[in-house]
């Protein structure tokens, strides 16, 4: 690039130039961020929950109802159609025990608890994966808050609760109160939880529990269903 | 006329040849038993099935007696082992999962695990097995006993709980295993903690959220490389011609 006549062809170079760096930038900073989801992931452990993101309006709570069991489940934005709800209770270590392998498309649910939809906190627990494949459980961790959760409780009714809360607990610094009890008083909650984090072959669980909140918002009848 | 009777005779014989293999086989069929472990269970319990007679590795069996059908198989496998044998009469302790062969003509032992319906009243309940591909129906019975009365001691769950085998874990390299890129990436987003807490198995997940990696700092630096040289040349010309 040398003498006058070459200014105007030595713009557009440095014009393009720039335009070149910009969108490389750019590039560069949408690739390192790690795409969609990142901002929206669950936080982890003892930190207060993130909440709703920006913009989702949560309903007003309905009142707690007389309490029925739960027979079916169904999550509709987490693909979870009409799975089965099965009395589970404690094993030796105080877990609730899920249902076995053999039956990953079923969901447990603690027993002795509270019942869906009466004040208190209601625990369904579910796998994530068995050794081989996914489980009824596998999209959990992808629920975000306003999402609905419907409960066919064994009266007929179906109760409707809507998600205000997603964390992942650590193993190691495990909160059960936070985990297993009611976060705020005079509602009906619902827990649904399965395994998260990563798995330690080693031990051969994984590291961390996934825990969705919920509260009851609407109560409905169910249609009748030809007797199975 | 001789034709037409002749015609009738070939026919019948043809269906009788038709027809006396498949009911044969129908019978040859109905030897297919079941049985439930433990016996006498009680609504919301966890039963195991054994089916006995069936010539083919998979099927299921249902009744209004199970919250859901059990998915039969050769060996009980993936099962969290909580089902309690108490029956120490069968041969239930040997030979689990290794292809029982005992009936001579060799039909093979199919078991599955399912939970009795917590709503159903005691009594005694039909079981169909469905394997082969079609019903064999009422080859056995289960029997529902009184439900144990609920205790009034009120323990609460403490621990987290057991829920994943590990088969869609991701893969030691950090490439997602299975699908749903964003649930993958949601449920770890712990992984920094877990990290420190050393029990993480692989390291490399928690290194990629902990900054840009490599490749993209590397493309970093040549972008910021390449900014500073254009600024570097544009002032120099600047210098050079004395207007911009």
């Amino acid at each position: 690039m040398s003498g006058e006549g070459s200014q105007g062809s030595g713009r557009l170079v440095t014009g393009v130039a720039w335009a070149v760096l910009l969108l490389g930038l750019w590039l560069w900073g949408r690739g390192t961020a790690g795409g969609p989801g990142a901002s929206s992931a669950p936080t982890t452990g003892d930190v207060a929950a993130v909440g709703r993101p920006p913009g989702v309006p949560l309903p007003p709570a309905h009142a707690p109802v007389e309490p029925a069991r739960p027979d079916r489940v169904d999550i509709p934005s987490l693909g979870v159609a009409a799975a089965v709800v099965v009395p589970r209770g404690l094993d030796a270590a105080g877990a609730i025990d899920p249902p076995p392998y053999s039956m990953a498309r079923t969901v447990g649910w603690y027993g002795s608890g509270t019942q869906p939809g009466a004040r208190g906190a209601s625990l369904l627990v579910g796998h994530v994966d068995t050794e081989t494949r996914p489980a009824v459980f596998y999209g959990l961790s992808a629920a975000r808050p306003g999402e609905k959760v419907r409960v066919t409780r064994t009266d007929g009714s179906v109760a409707e609760f809507t998600i205000d809360d997603v964390q992942v607990f650590g193993r190691d610094r495990f909160d059960a109160r936070k985990a297993y009890g009611p976060r705020r008083a005079g509602r009906a909650e619902l827990r649904l939880i399965t395994c998260g984090g990563t798995f330690d072959r080693a031990a051969g669980s994984y590291t961390a529990n996934v825990v969705v909140s919920a509260y009851l918002t609407k109560m409905s009848r169910a249609t009748p269903v030809s007797p199975g | 006329m001789r034709s037409r009777s002749t015609a009738l005779r070939t026919v019948g014989v043809a269906a009788a040849l038709v027809i006396a293999p498949a009911a044969a086989g129908a019978y040859a069929h109905d030897s297919v038993t079941v049985t439930v472990h433990p016996a006498g269970a009680r609504p919301g319990d966890e039963v195991e099935i054994r089916v006995q007679g069936c010539e083919a590795t998979a099927g299921a069996a249902r009744s209004r007696a199970f919250a859901v059908a059990a998915e039969l198989s050769e060996l009980s496998a993936g099962r969290s082992g909580s089902v309690q044998e108490s029956d120490g009469g069968s041969d239930s302790g040997a030979g689990r999962g290794s292809g029982r062969t005992g009936h001579g003509h060799g039909s093979r032992a199919l078991t599955g695990v399912t939970v009795l319906a917590p709503e159903a009243t005691p009594g005694v309940y039909d079981i169909t097995v469905a394997c082969g591909g079609h019903d064999h129906p009422a080859p056995g019975a289960v029997r529902i006993a009184e439900s144990r009365p609920r205790p009034d001691d009120r323990a609460t769950p403490v621990a987290p709980i057991r829920a994943g085998g590990g088969g869609t874990a991701v893969l030691s390299t950090g490439k997602q295993a299975g699908h749903g890129g964003e649930a993958e990436d949601a449920r770890h987003g712990g992984e920094p903690e877990d990290a420190k807490d050393g029990k993480d198995a692989k390291d490399t997940g928690s290194a990629e959220s902990a900054g840009p990696s490599t490749p993209h700092t590397v493309v970093g630096l040549v972008l910021a490389g390449v900014a500073a040289a254009v600024v570097a040349f544009r002032s120099s010309r600047r210098r050079r011609t004395g207007s911009d």
